[in-house]
């Protein structure tokens, strides 16, 4: 099953932890968002290959689409 | 001539199945709705539900035979053996609208839970009150029947199913409720926009008016959003489930309990690093039995979550900081949302458990015009006046008002421990160093000021360790987090049986449900 990772909040794209197109595991970090001085790791909810949808310095808002695995 | 058992089966079949038409119950169907006892036959145990009232007609007698149960219906039943009073609007009468007379017999059902200790449930959907019943002096002069409701005082859980249009009685009667839920694309407000646009000029629509999504995310005037009918009563026995029948009784304990062991997993879930957010519903998973919960108001004041668990097989009450939300600090939504969870908890005596992450409270001109200073007070007025056993974990930050307004130090919880991350103190450490070096700081720039901010801030962090608090008897104990969920259950064990334990109406008990 394919699934979205969408923000839970407005934040700028602090770092972005693995490559385009990269299989990642469940948990493994994706990127880390940065808002109200804090680093907020995004981690896979799932195995599979990771398509990013940011880019490092993006501001996102809240529902945004950070990456999709599939 | 008719058998009077037979008319009697006749007039009550055709009132129970009809409804107000065949034609209106067959269209909901169609439109793939429930009508008002498709719900409580889906929310009681099967066969379970005892009738009253079915025979109430309008009190106009030209309209009688067009208001069969003068569009209401109304009982009692059992939900997981338990008994409950369950009632709702039917939409299928006149739009399921308010009539002097229909409330007879929602009165009489809420006097009856009152009296008897148990749980009501309500699905509403009221087109508001009748007209022209309700219009003119004999009508009005004759009270308002939300008053009951209004008296219940928390003796008795009372749940609102928002399920479809509700204006007027309904709406009342979820705001008055301990726990409302609102089906996605109905919509909850005090007057129809049919009748704002007649009255002011205001073009509004339903869902922009009173959608769940509005009253989710920006009034706080729901608990839950269901996606559908059958997700609404799902969420009701949910929450049932977690509360005693009525404020004289203990919540009820389940039977079947996990192991008590110690966790190693909870030592990994905090990070190292001060700066990164994680997300608490890890360590909600590892603490609470059988890692379910559930979350209340989750899209208002999301730096705290707050929800209903059990541990060791207890049902208590969780207010946790969720770091990855505005870093844990606190704001005036979320003292909202955690005095509603103390109030409910403390009123149905289930203990409740903080755990705190918290770099104080959000500060500004926003929410200081949000009314910080008011919301942060009322909350402290409820720690204050709750009676149930609070339990407090400080698994990272606890800075300035955020450690108190969590039941952190000096608040009166039952059990103060720290993690041996805590960091406890006034205000965060960087922050502080840009206070106390003003002056110095002044004089550099880019990266060098933030060096020599980061510099004089671990200068500061060196003393905002849990050992110093421990030393002054400040917390109860540092403790591993491994030994969390077996601590805490172990405190919960030792006080189930004190004789202190509260019981019947507390002071919190009459804290309005909506403010």
């Amino acid at each position: 099953m394919a699934c979205e990772i969408r923000a839970e909040m407005a934040a700028n794209v602090w770092k972005i932890e693995i490559a385009d197109g990269a299989s990642v595991a469940a948990g493994e970090v994706i990127a880390i968002l940065e808002s109200m001085k804090m680093e907020i790791p995004i981690e896979a909810p799932q195995a599979g290959v990771c398509r990013l949808q940011v880019t490092e310095g993006q501001s996102i808002q809240e529902g945004d689409v950070i990456a999709t695995i599939a | 001539m008719t058998d009077p058992t037979d008319d009697l089966l006749a007039r009550r079949a055709r009132i129970r199945e009809d409804m107000g038409g065949a034609d209106k119950v067959a269209a909901l169907h169609a439109q793939g709705r429930g009508t008002v006892r498709d719900r409580i036959e889906r929310l009681v145990d099967p066969g379970s539900f005892i009738e009253i009232g079915t025979f109430l007609r309008s009190a106009d007698p030209a309209q009688r035979e067009a208001t069969p149960g003068d569009a209401k219906i109304g009982g009692h039943a059992r939900i997981d053996g338990r008994p409950v009073t369950v009632a709702g609007d039917d939409v299928t009468v006149k739009g399921g609208t308010d009539t002097r007379n229909s409330h007879r017999r929602t009165g009489r059902l809420l006097e009856q839970a009152l009296e008897y200790g148990n749980p009501f449930v309500y699905f509403g959907e009221a087109g508001g009150s009748r007209i022209p019943d309700i219009l003119g002096s004999e009508s009005m002069s004759q009270g308002a029947g939300m008053r009951d409701f209004a008296e219940r005082w928390r003796r008795i859980p009372l749940v609102t199913a928002i399920v479809g249009r509700s204006f007027g009685e309904s709406s009342f009667i979820a705001a008055l409720s301990d726990l409302v839920i609102q089906v996605r694309g109905a919509v909850m407000a005090v007057s129809s926009p049919r009748a704002i646009e007649m009255a002011t000029g205001e073009a509004i629509t339903e869902e922009e008016l009173g959608g769940a999504q509005v009253h989710a995310e920006r009034t706080g005037q729901i608990d839950l959003v269901a996606e559908n009918d059958d997700d609404a009563v799902r969420l009701v026995r949910e929450f049932l489930s977690y509360l005693p029948s009525n404020c004289h009784q203990r919540p009820p304990r389940a039977v079947e309990r996990e192991a008590l062991a110690p966790d190693p997993e909870l030592r990994r879930i905090v990070p190292a690093e001060r700066r990164r957010a994680y997300d608490v519903r890890k360590v909600l998973a590892r603490l609470v039995d059988g890692g379910r919960w559930l979350e209340l108001r989750p899209r208002m004041g999301r730096s705290v979550i707050t929800a209903l668990a059990r541990l060791d097989g207890a049902p208590i009450g969780v207010v946790a900081s969720q770091p990855m939300q505005q870093g844990g600090a606190l704001t005036p939504e979320a003292c909202d949302k955690i005095i509603r969870l103390v109030c409910t908890c403390d009123a149905f005596g289930l203990p409740l458990v903080f755990l705190q992450d918290a770099p104080g409270f959000l500060i500004g001109r926003q929410v200081e015009h949000n009314r910080l200073l008011y919301r942060a007070m009322m909350l402290h007025q409820a720690l204050n006046l709750a009676r149930v056993p609070r339990f407090t974990v400080i698994m990272r930050k606890a800075y300035g008002l955020a450690l108190f307004a969590l039941s952190g130090c000096g608040m009166g919880s039952n059990v103060l421990y720290a993690w041996p991350t805590a960091e406890i103190s006034f205000m965060d450490p960087e922050v502080a160093a840009n206070v106390v070096n003003a002056p110095q700081l002044r004089a550099l720039e880019g990266d060098a000021r933030r060096r020599e901010i980061e510099r004089l801030g671990q200068a500061l962090a060196r003393d905002v360790n849990p050992y110093d608090a421990a030393g002054v008897m400040g917390v109860d104990e540092v403790i591993d987090p491994a030994d969390t969920r077996l601590l805490l259950a172990e405190a919960l064990n030792r006080m189930l049986a004190s004789p202190n334990w509260p019981s019947g109406p507390g002071p919190l008990s009459k804290w309005p449900t909506c403010f």
